[in-house]
């Protein structure tokens, strides 16, 4: 029998667990088409069908689904609303195999994903059986997903402690995955940072040694799974002496509104130069470039 | 502590006469005005939702007549901003150099922090009681009112007499104090609004206002939709208001049976009253209305994220939609025009369908 | 010969349209507001006394556009009507079989969906000038180009680029950028009107169910580039009739022959020589503190309008 192919768009989810996914369902036997790199095509595309008050992130996951539609079985759309610690996704996770179900004709895969009700093991038997996948096979196929998670992001671990050992200047990036690891989306940021010398470091490379004493004196109690983690990752990579910090917000993000408020002020009260971007599709490359040379010039 | 609260449209008026009942010195807060929103924006993060810009602009005359504590609801169990409002407002407003508290109140907190008003102004637990009660009904009169308001409007002979009795009973309310003086300003405003002459037989369109509670709610952020809706023949329906927004968690199963209705378009909870919106436009296309008005706050997370569903129950239910959203960069002209047309498309549309 | 005449003030342009009893077009003029509007009322009166023969007698007036109100008052109009369906009824009439209708005009954009004659659904742009003419005015400024030009220099573009059009702040940056880099004019000028024609299409006609004929009208429709961008970003013809600048002004006046009844408000030919003035007060009478809008005619108080409560717009004579 043919392997069956499912559809993972590169935009919004897929970025908060780049190995999981596809790891998980090649164990189970599928075949997996990642939607492309984001190009200017599939962003016009995006932007073109989503609403036009939605957020550039959400715009741009339209433009990876529309992608997929029409060359693969399956697409794969979770409905992610809680984490482990009870916290909650941005909202707008919620209703996302809702809204697609309106506009593609490719069946939707959509596990529902709160993980402080159900563990992520059983959530995914269940959602398993709906794809006639034995519980033991799924069992396994979590296990070694779970591993490759694992191995990639202790690279990233490693890697950060090179990176904080160097001697450039250090700059943080603070952002949420899919601004932070779609290049097309913030305009390669990172390669610009360390074009101009500077050592660009992803806030969530910083790690946090212990989460629950790291976490405790956060407020305000965000009710989101990032911001606490942010804020606290922010307090752990000031300690190590950074020269400048950068926020990435998409246009239209609801809840960098609220975060920026407090990130803004962590930077300020260490006095570490801050630079606020707001990206969307109409952003140039020329005016980020111009704003970043301008923060270096302020850097110490 | 002199304490002001957010102004909401009619409902001011109850939530001045409770702070006031609950022994607080109430500072009532700017009307919501142009100028309230303008000085709002200016102080407020500008990615921000509107409403959290114009809270700022009514509190900041109540400031300046003395105002030190700013009342502010911290919806702990809701996945939309107005969770952050008290935090934010606060943050902004000592930022802007005003030495003022915010005293949040939520679901968790609610009884302790009413045990210690108590306990500061020494209020009786009867008292207590008796100000939610009166708070309770005026809620429920005004209610009633800005419905009857929305049935003469379009109906009465004479333009401008259904607002009139409305303006005259509202500025009434401000100064009832007791349920003996609510009940006979009751009977006495029905009294009034029967004599309004009527055409009985003039044909009405109906159109339901759906979306974001506060835009809905307030005709001081929404351009008086209800009254420009209204003065242009047309029977406003809203079945969003503050009364049934406390009933949606009781009993229980409310949230059960509204989940129920929605789950063909959306199966889960999107924060605000996103869900809401859905069914109430499943509800006004049952019951034939000519059209559906979708309002919200510019960028409205739970709003934005439903929008699309709304617009596909529009095509297939042939109801026509219009949705607006509103910020400090509305202009009231263009709504106006948009509203102008929007009554011409539901008129051609009933003619066109009386004809076959 | 008895005629009606429409009149359609928008923000930059003010569009005067005249018909006769058979929906003939008989005279059309066009031409810039220049942010006052009491006065290219005025002067387009004017105007159109001195083009049209002696023995047009108007017996109908409709009047359109955002200055709608302004302009009823002033003309003295049988018939107010919002600019949506005012060209909806102008572009019905002159071509019948239209399902789609693309405006732009100086700082208003909208799209209109008409379905068996009739509009279905129809959006209009809010707050964002760049899915407007003035985008293209001040970009135009900023290039040092008329822009009567842009639509030779964009036509000889064989490869548009891309310039963020966002909004006019942000396109500025863009586009001197792209000089700088060496983009030809015409390859600007062209991207300017691509830039344009998708913000429009996914901002304005977002949703919106664009089906064959397309017709483009509006002060911006002139722009031959701007047809060529429209044609190549939604891949079908875009039809720019006769009549595309005025065609608001038009339905204004067929609107007014179909509902008039009995004798006209018209004020005349005279009022072009009044002395008419606008004046605005603010009401203290409640926390609104609205900003009352008075009219005077040679000194006499005629409108009072912008009050919410409607304590002197009740005043007016209905």
């Amino acid at each position: 029998m043919e392997k069956k192919t499912i559809g993972i768009p590169r935009a919004l989810f897929y970025w908060k667990e780049p190995f999981f996914w596809p790891a998980f369902f090649e164990n189970l036997g599928f075949k997996i088409l990642l939607s492309p790199e984001s190009n200017r095509e599939i962003i016009e595309k995006g932007v073109k069908m989503a609403d036009s008050e939605s957020c550039f992130s959400i715009k741009v996951l339209y433009g990876h689904i529309l992608w997929l539609e029409g060359k693969v079985d399956f697409i794969f759309i979770p409905r992610l609303k809680k984490n482990e610690s009870k916290l909650e996704y941005c909202p707008k996770f919620f209703a996302l195999p809702d809204l697609f179900s309106l506009i593609v004709k490719t069946p939707i895969l959509s596990p529902w994903i709160d993980l402080g009700k159900n563990s992520l093991e059983n959530t995914l038997v269940k959602f398993g059986k709906k794809i006639g996948k034995e519980k033991k096979s799924v069992k396994e196929a979590v296990k070694s997903a779970f591993l490759k998670e694992k191995e990639e992001k202790l690279k990233i671990k490693e890697n950060y402690f090179k990176k904080i050992k160097s001697p450039k200047r250090k700059i943080i990036i603070a952002s949420h995955p899919y601004n932070l690891y779609d290049e097309y989306v913030n305009l390669r940021a990172k390669k610009k940072i360390n074009d101009l010398g500077g050592e660009a470091i992803f806030i969530d490379e910083v790690p946090i040694s212990q989460p629950l004493e790291d976490l405790k004196n956060i407020s305000p109690k965000f009710h989101w799974e990032f911001g606490q983690e942010m804020l606290a990752q922010i307090k752990n990579a000031i300690k190590i002496g950074i020269s400048g910090a950068i926020e990435i917000s998409a246009f239209q993000c609801g809840c960098d509104a609220v975060l920026k408020e407090f990130v803004e002020k962590e930077f300020k009260q260490a006095k570490i130069p801050f630079l606020y971007l707001l990206i969307d599709e109409h952003t140039a490359e020329a005016g980020l470039q111009t704003r970043l040379e301008a923060f270096f010039d302020t850097l110490h | 502590m002199k304490i002001t609260f957010a102004d909401w449209g009619n409902y001011t008026i109850a939530f001045g006469s409770l702070f006031q009942k609950l022994g607080f010195e109430f500072i009532f807060p700017e009307k919501t005005n142009p100028r309230v929103i303008e000085e709002g924006a200016k102080l407020s993060p500008e990615l921000f939702c509107f409403p959290l810009k114009v809270n700022i602009g009514n509190y900041l005359p109540a400031i300046k007549r003395g105002a030190d504590t700013i009342v502010m609801w911290e919806n702990i169990g809701g996945s939309c901003r107005m969770r952050y409002y008290w935090v934010i407002q606060e943050k902004v407003l000592r930022e802007a150099g005003f030495k003022v508290k915010v005293l949040n109140f939520n679901s968790q907190n609610l009884l302790s922090k009413i045990r210690e008003i108590q306990k500061s102004n020494q209020i009786s637990s009867w008292q207590l009681l008796g100000a939610v009660r009166f708070f309770f009904k005026e809620i429920n009169f005004i209610e009633k009112l800005e419905e009857k308001a929305q049935y003469f409007r379009p109906r009465e002979k004479e333009r401008g007499q259904a607002d009139q009795v409305l303006n005259e009973t509202l500025k009434k309310l401000t100064q009832t104090t007791n349920l003996k003086e609510l009940s006979e300003l009751k009977k006495e405003s029905w009294q009034k609004f029967s004599e309004i002459k009527i055409d009985g037989n003039k044909e009405v369109l109906k159109v339901g206002i759906i979306g974001e509670i506060y835009t809905v709610v307030d005709g001081g952020v929404n351009f008086d939709l209800d009254k420009k809706l209204g003065t242009m023949g047309l029977n406003v329906h809203r079945k969003l208001n503050l009364t049934q927004h406390l009933k949606g968690g009781f009993p229980p199963w409310n949230e059960w049976l509204l989940q129920r209705k929605v789950n063909s378009y959306l199966k889960t909870t999107v924060g605000g009253h996103g869900r809401q919106a859905i069914e109430e436009m499943l509800d006004y296309s049952k019951k034939g209305f000519d059209g559906v008005i979708h309002l919200l706050p510019f960028g409205c997370m739970p709003e934005i994220t439903v929008r699309p569903i709304l617009q596909k129950i529009s095509q297939e239910k042939e109801l026509p939609f219009l949705s607006i959203s509103l910020d400090e960069q509305t202009a009231e002209v263009g709504m106006q025009t948009r509203l102008e047309a929007f009554v011409d498309l539901m008129k051609s549309k009933q003619q066109l369908t009386a004809n076959s | 010969m008895k005629t009606y005449l429409g009149v359609d003030v928008g923000s930059v342009s003010t569009k005067l349209a005249l018909i006769d009893e058979k929906n003939n077009a008989l005279e059309s003029l066009y031409f810039r507001t220049e942010g006052d509007p009491i006065n290219a009322i005025q002067k387009g009166l004017r105007r159109l006394k001195e083009k049209i023969s002696k023995d047009i007698k108007i017996i109908g007036v409709g009047t359109t556009g955002s200055a709608r109100y302004l302009a009823g008052v002033v003309v003295g109009a049988d018939l107010v009507k919002n600019e949506i369906s005012a060209h909806a009824k102008g572009v019905n009439f002159f071509v019948p079989e239209v399902r789609t209708v693309i405006e732009i005009g100086g700082q208003d954009s909208k799209i209109i969906i008409l379905e068996n004659r009739v509009v279905v659904d129809f959006a209009m742009n809010l707050i964002c000038a760049a899915g407007t003419g003035s985008f293209l005015d001040a970009q135009a400024f900023r290039l040092g180009i008329p822009v009567e030009k842009f639509s030779q220099i964009a036509l000889k573009s064989k490869q548009p680029t891309i310039v963020g059009s966002r909004c006019t702040v942000f396109a500025e940056s863009d586009m001197i950028h792209k000089q700088q880099i060496g983009h030809s004019r015409e390859d600007i000028v062209a991207g300017l009107c691509h830039g344009l024609a998708r913000n429009f299409l996914a901002n304005v006609a977002k949703g919106k169910k664009i089906s064959s004929p397309i017709v483009f009208l509006g002060g911006v429709s002139e722009n031959l580039g701007m047809r060529k961008a429209f044609e190549n970003t939604l891949g079908e013809k875009v039809i720019v009739p006769k009549y595309n600048t005025v065609m608001g002004a038009l339905g204004a006046a067929l609107l007014a022959k179909e509902n008039i009844q009995g004798k006209t408000k018209f004020r005349g030919w005279e009022v072009s020589d009044q002395d008419i003035k606008c004046t605005s007060f603010q009401c203290k009478g409640c926390p609104n503190l609205c900003e009352v809008i008075e009219a005077h005619i040679d000194g006499k108080v005629v409108s009072r309008w912008n009050d919410r409560c409607g304590k002197y717009s009740s005043l007016n004579p209905q």
